[in-house]
């Protein structure tokens, strides 16, 4: 069995519901996310030209300027790269898909927040070891789904098999900007592009909330 | 967050680690020409120097650790975690030089026991350097996963461990005048070659970049360290090189390749921290 998330790039808000849930729900301070929501810009715009100035076609604001969010946890990703480099073995992918480090094990090097192209791993200042989203696998335990998908209050997020995930939404793919090329590590990640996704990727942008993600 | 990477303990043990076990290899291999059994028992007894250069560093690195009550867990991943092969390496490498530090104080310690014993430590040292240099290869991380990483590794450890070696031969009153030529003669040309990779390296960071980070942007003092690196190996190789004068006193042959061992040591240094600060992950 595996897990993954879908998460719809046209509906998100950036609103961060599914952010401070996770917090919320795992008792994360300031300092520690789960899941963060990246806002990616890009695009520019043209004064209008002096020279056709005074005509209506002239006052007008040429822009390519776009802006879009990206909700992003641990994508249980089908070759984790922090599984991969783990000298213990306490990060790990379990029978149900998920990846998460076995605190009996893990012996806090940061070998795997090294690793991983998307950031997920940390090492917890109070544990002392390694830690991340194990996609709510004591919520999964009760039949509840994971707490950000619950959360979101506009449906951008689901939860499920990937195979299953990817088959109910089919023009869905596992990499936009900023997020590395999918056979990194293959994320379990089902993305529907926005418009703004699909500019940026011709055009480029950057991440305007580098500070606020911690990355 | 942290990462939980700690770049300076990390630094001081790649280092540390590398250029010790190429000391006592040197060691090794002036105890196994030599002759004179006072001699040899002379370099036996100053084995242990080398061996604490190695485990300092070794400590060093354990202090990044959050949790190293865990720490045997991390056998479980030999053959599949550079990090593991690292640390089994490290491991056989200690208890094998340890052992024969110790092993030598007995009265009768033939060279029938000796030699294959030091033969084996030196192939545990080798495996060592090797698995060391290889631990940075995550295909993640592409300003670390290149032929430069293990061959900067490989370059640092020959520039700075045979003059330490050297040093200790000294301590040891080793006094062969050729042998100690060629230890220093290993550092000039790995400082040659050393700073040949380190340039190229600089060079071929122009071309690598993820999507939100320039490799080069990461480290702005690559040039300066560069240049440092080949000064201070450049200043430690002459340190090292006069000390070989015989008609030098004591103290004036130990205190100049001390010198030119902590020369070299921090020449080292500064490129592996360097190296630390190039961390980048493909994607953003």
């Amino acid at each position: 069995m595996t897990f993954g998330f879908f998460f719809d790039n046209t509906r998100c808000t950036g609103c961060k519901t599914c952010e401070m849930a996770c917090k919320d729900y795992r008792d994360l301070g300031a300092e520690a996310m789960f899941r963060r929501v990246i806002d990616y810009e890009g695009g520019t715009w043209e004064r209008p030209g002096a020279a056709s100035a005074g005509t209506e076609a002239g006052m007008a604001v040429a822009t390519g300027v776009f802006a879009y969010h990206l909700s992003l946890a641990c994508n249980h990703c089908g070759d984790p790269a922090c599984t991969r480099v783990c000298p213990t073995g306490a990060m790990h992918k379990d029978d149900r898909g998920l990846v998460w480090p076995d605190e009996r094990k893990c012996i806090g090097c940061g070998y795997c927040t090294m690793a991983c192209p998307y950031h997920a791993p940390f090492i917890d200042q109070h544990l002392k070891k390694s830690s991340k989203c194990d996609g709510c696998r004591a919520r999964l335990d009760e039949g509840l789904g994971p707490v950000c998908v619950e959360a979101c209050p506009v449906r951008a997020l689901e939860w499920g098999d990937p195979a299953e995930l990817a088959a109910r939404h089919p023009g869905a793919v596992r990499s936009i900007l900023p997020l590395p090329p999918e056979d990194a590590t293959w994320p379990n990640l089902f993305i529907l592009p926005s418009p703004a996704a699909a500019l940026a990727a011709q055009v480029g942008g950057h991440i305007a909330n580098h500070q606020e993600i911690q990355v | 967050m942290t990462s939980g990477f700690d770049e300076f303990s990390l630094a001081l043990f790649t280092t540390l680690a590398p250029a010790g076990t190429i000391a006592f290899i040197a060691l090794a291999l002036a105890r196994l020409l030599e002759r004179d059994h006072e001699a040899a028992v002379r370099i036996d007894r100053l084995a242990a120097l080398p061996f604490s250069v190695v485990l300092v560093g070794f400590i060093a690195s354990a202090t990044h650790l959050g949790t190293p009550a865990n720490a045997l867990h991390v056998f479980s991943g030999v053959g599949r975690s550079p990090l593991s092969n690292e640390v089994l390496a490290a491991v056989a490498f200690l208890f094998l030089a340890g052992s024969y530090w110790m092993a030598a104080f007995k009265q009768h310690f033939p060279d029938s026991v000796a030699k294959p014993w030091l033969v084996l430590a030196c192939a545990a040292g080798a495996a060592l350097v090797a698995c060391t240099s290889l631990a940075y290869a995550v295909d993640t991380v592409p300003t670390w996963n290149t032929w430069y990483t293990p061959a900067n590794l490989w370059f640092s450890a020959l520039l700075a461990g045979p003059v330490i070696g050297l040093l200790f031969l000294h301590l040891a009153r080793s006094g062969r005048l050729r042998y100690g030529a060629v230890l220093v003669a290993v550092s000039i040309v790995a400082l040659a070659a050393g700073t040949v990779v380190l340039t190229l390296h600089q060079q071929s960071l122009a071309g690598v970049a993820n999507n939100e980070l320039a490799a080069s942007a990461l480290v702005p003092g690559y040039g300066t360290a560069i240049a440092f690196h080949a000064l201070a190996g450049i200043a430690g190789c002459v340190c090292a090189a006069l000390s070989l004068r015989s008609r030098r006193s004591r103290q004036a042959t130990l205190a100049l390749c001390g010198a030119g061992t902590l020369l070299l040591l921090t020449a080292v240094l500064v490129t592996r921290v360097e190296f630390y600060q190039l961390h980048l992950t493909v994607g953003f």
